[in-house]
């Protein structure tokens, strides 16, 4: 009786690691699988092309080449993340675009932070999109809501409201 | 049945079997309720993306991306403390938002507006919007700290006709850190500043020539995200430099008391204390000594001319940070800020009695610029004291003379204290009339805090006030800016927080008292008068049909 429940509960255990390590994979590679073009690399006329990366409140992810960066060690040495930007700035008129979701905020900061020390002399320029849920939920729905639209909408198109002296 | 080891009971077999069945249930449990939270977390993460690739499609990056959003064109980034932008924070020259998850928030009043205000028509703050002039609109800088708000600020400020002009990111918020109430955060020891001796940190130079390859203004827009590079934000600064910044041949020469007429008997004059005066004194505002530029020739004054300067130049520089104006003292110049107004302000002293009164203050403090001191230890005596009139904890000296013992002022609320503590403490002195950019200076026994002569008037509201920190020796005077009351007794009245004073190493923060009657608490009441109005009514209507 003891060998029995014993042998189930070690395979059970190996078995809870497999699944953990397998659900992880499966991530990634569905991601992979929706890194398209239009996703990861958004064409910016005159100003080259930018190339998205998401920031989640816990880690970054390379949209192109699927991989996952926790943010606590988002400039650790040897990661993906510095491996990418240092690629993506290898060429002119290149930046990466950050889509900053609910929460993060600090995530961006911190990449934003390793880039300027990673490449200390070089002039920087990103992209930053605001896609937090509000946003999100509204595109999805395609509704998407009169004072997002207006905070969107070009300067010289919005309706200007005279600032009295 | 195998037979049981000895030493064990019969029923170990059994109790083991059961133990282990019950842990293989658990962990059929975890592993069902892992996969159900995983692939919860996948599919909202997947839900996210595909909803980002929705946004990045091609019919809709034309309008959220290419033309529309804040930061349409690339943006350079920069680092938020040296650059040029962020030189002198000021609400008159840069008006700064903040947006947190729950509210915006102006940075220099600390008025906040909810998401319920922000969505109502002509709300509070289209009214502050409305406040600024079309050169504050230009130039603000938004700081964000979350993003939940971002669309409903932009659209505001969108409806005012104006986009941020450059945008801080940063990680964490005001309150998110761990805060340790009560006298001594003593988890908090003191970071040694790695920016004065690295060269790199405050002001604008360090930055700049770091980044040699920027293009400013090649970007039509900017981008400031860089936290505080590591250690205090404040460098600490000796005051006892005895000069050491200037050669010998650039020092300021000066003639010590000559045609000084003694005010006090020469008892006041401790011989046991008495240093040799030293021939090199510094001037500078509230910068690191290291920074310092020493000046092109010897320069020769007398003492009561400089404290004469020292208090015009200090009166001026009061005026306009009372008018909300930029401070003088990143572009500090002895000779033509003080010496020059020690000569414009030379007619006025003599004549009427409040001149010769303030002719006769101004030979008091000649005086005792002229006797250093030497202190044997580098301490200051705090008697502690409860006061009512003080907000959270406070430290109380008398300006305008030597300080020998000062009082540590708490309210009701901050830890009870009865012994006078001899501690080394040290102050923030600002460069400006805002917490930004400054220097950690020792407040020694000895020291001197001069403030300028019209402002011995009791005033209880604090607010930036200039004074000038002159050290036990005398030889380096330091102008900035202290957050101060001045108390019924002619004491300045320093808050901890504000000021960011350490005593013995460690930053002093005060505990305040939680806020009565929140929000939360009354719609709590409510609820539940409205249950209890409830089942009352339930219990009579039982009541009668019984």
């Amino acid at each position: 009786m003891v060998e029995i429940f014993g042998g189930i509960f070690a395979l059970l255990l190996v078995l809870f690691l497999l699944m953990n390590l397998f659900s992880t994979a499966a991530l990634v590679e569905r991601l992979e699988a929706a890194s398209d073009e239009g996703l990861h690399r958004v064409g910016w006329g005159p100003s080259g092309a930018g190339f998205v990366v998401l920031a989640f409140p816990t880690e970054l992810r390379i949209v192109e080449t699927g991989e996952t960066v926790p943010r606590d060690a988002v400039c650790a040495p040897a990661n993906p993340f510095i491996a990418y930007a240092l690629r993506v700035y290898q060429a002119d008129k290149q930046q990466i675009i950050f889509a900053i979701l609910e929460g993060g905020v600090p995530t961006m900061a911190a990449a934003r932070n390793c880039m300027m020390r990673v490449m200390p002399d070089r002039a920087l320029a990103i992209g930053w999109i605001i896609a937090n849920n509000e946003l999100l939920k509204s595109v999805s729905l395609g509704d998407i809501p009169a004072y997002v639209r207006k905070a969107v909408t070009p300067v010289a198109d919005a309706a200007v409201t005279p600032a009295p002296r | 049945m195998r037979p049981t080891p000895k030493g064990f009971p019969a029923f170990a077999g059994v109790a083991l079997a059961d133990i282990l069945a019950n842990s293989v249930a658990i962990v059929i449990i975890m592993i069902v309720v892992t996969l159900m939270v995983r692939h919860e977390e996948e599919t909202e993460k997947l839900t996210q993306t595909e909803d980002v690739a929705v946004l990045l499609s091609r019919e809709l990056a034309s309008s959220f991306v290419m033309n529309a959003l804040p930061t349409s064109p690339p943006a350079q980034l920069h680092d938020y403390v040296s650059s040029p932008l962020d030189r002198n924070p000021h609400h008159a020259t840069m008006p700064i938002i903040e947006l947190h998850a729950r509210f915006v928030r102006d940075y220099y009043t600390g008025k906040t507006y909810g998401r319920d205000e922000l969505l109502r028509h002509d709300n509070a703050f289209d009214a502050y919007l409305r406040s600024l002039t079309p050169e504050q609109l230009a130039a603000v800088r938004m700081d964000i700290y979350s993003t939940r708000l971002f669309y409903v600020a932009m659209s505001i400020l969108k409806a005012h006709g104006h986009t941020p002009r450059h945008w801080h990111f940063l990680g964490g918020g005001p309150g998110t850190g761990t805060h340790t109430v009560g006298a001594l955060a003593l988890d908090r020891p003191r970071q040694e500043p790695q920016d004065a001796k690295a060269g790199d940190g405050l002001g604008p130079a360090a930055g700049a020539s770091r980044r040699r390859g920027a293009r400013p203004g090649a970007w039509p827009q900017d981008v400031a995200l860089a936290p505080v590079r590591g250690g205090s934000p404040y460098p600490r600064d000796e005051p006892a430099g005895h000069g050491a910044a200037f050669a010998a041949d650039t020092t300021l020469g000066l003639p010590g008391s000559h045609g000084l007429p003694a005010p006090g008997a020469p008892s006041e004059r401790r011989g046991e204390e008495a240093a040799t005066p030293s021939p090199v004194k510094r001037f500078r505002a509230a910068t690191p000594a290291a920074r310092v530029t020493a000046p092109a020739k010897p320069l020769q004054f007398d003492l009561a001319r400089v404290v004469r300067g020292l208090w015009a130049f200090m009166a001026a520089e009061q005026r306009s940070a009372d008018e909300g104006l930029p401070s003088r003292l990143p572009r500090y110049d002895f000779e033509r800020d003080v010496l020059g107004a020690a000569d414009a302000d030379a007619p006025s002293v003599a004549g009427t009695p409040d001149a010769e009164a303030e002719a006769q203050a101004v030979r008091g403090i000649a005086f005792l610029l002229a006797a250093p001191r030497r202190p044997d230890e580098n301490t200051l005596a705090l008697r502690p004291k409860t006061d009512a009139a003080v907000r959270g904890q406070a430290l109380a000296v008398f300006p305008n003379e030597p300080i020998g013992r000062s009082l540590w002022l708490g309210d009701a609320h901050q830890p009870a204290r009865t012994e006078t503590v001899h501690e080394e403490v040290t102050l923030r002195l600002g460069l400006h009339a805002e917490v930004h950019a400054g220097v950690r200076l020792r407040l020694g026994r000895d020291a001197l805090l001069l403030t300028p002569y019209a402002q011995a008037a009791p005033d209880p509201a604090p607010r930036w006030r200039v004074v000038t920190l002159v050290n036990a020796a005398r030889d380096d005077f330091v102008t900035g800016f202290v957050y101060a009351a001045v108390d019924a007794a002619g004491r300045l009245v320093l808050p901890m927080d504000e000021n960011a004073v350490e005593v013995g190493g460690l930053r002093v923060q005060s505990r305040f008292p939680a806020v009565a009657l929140r929000g939360e608490t009354r719609r709590l009441w409510l609820y539940g008068l409205i249950a209890f109005v409830f089942a009352l009514g339930l219990v009579a209507r039982y009541w009668r049909a019984a």
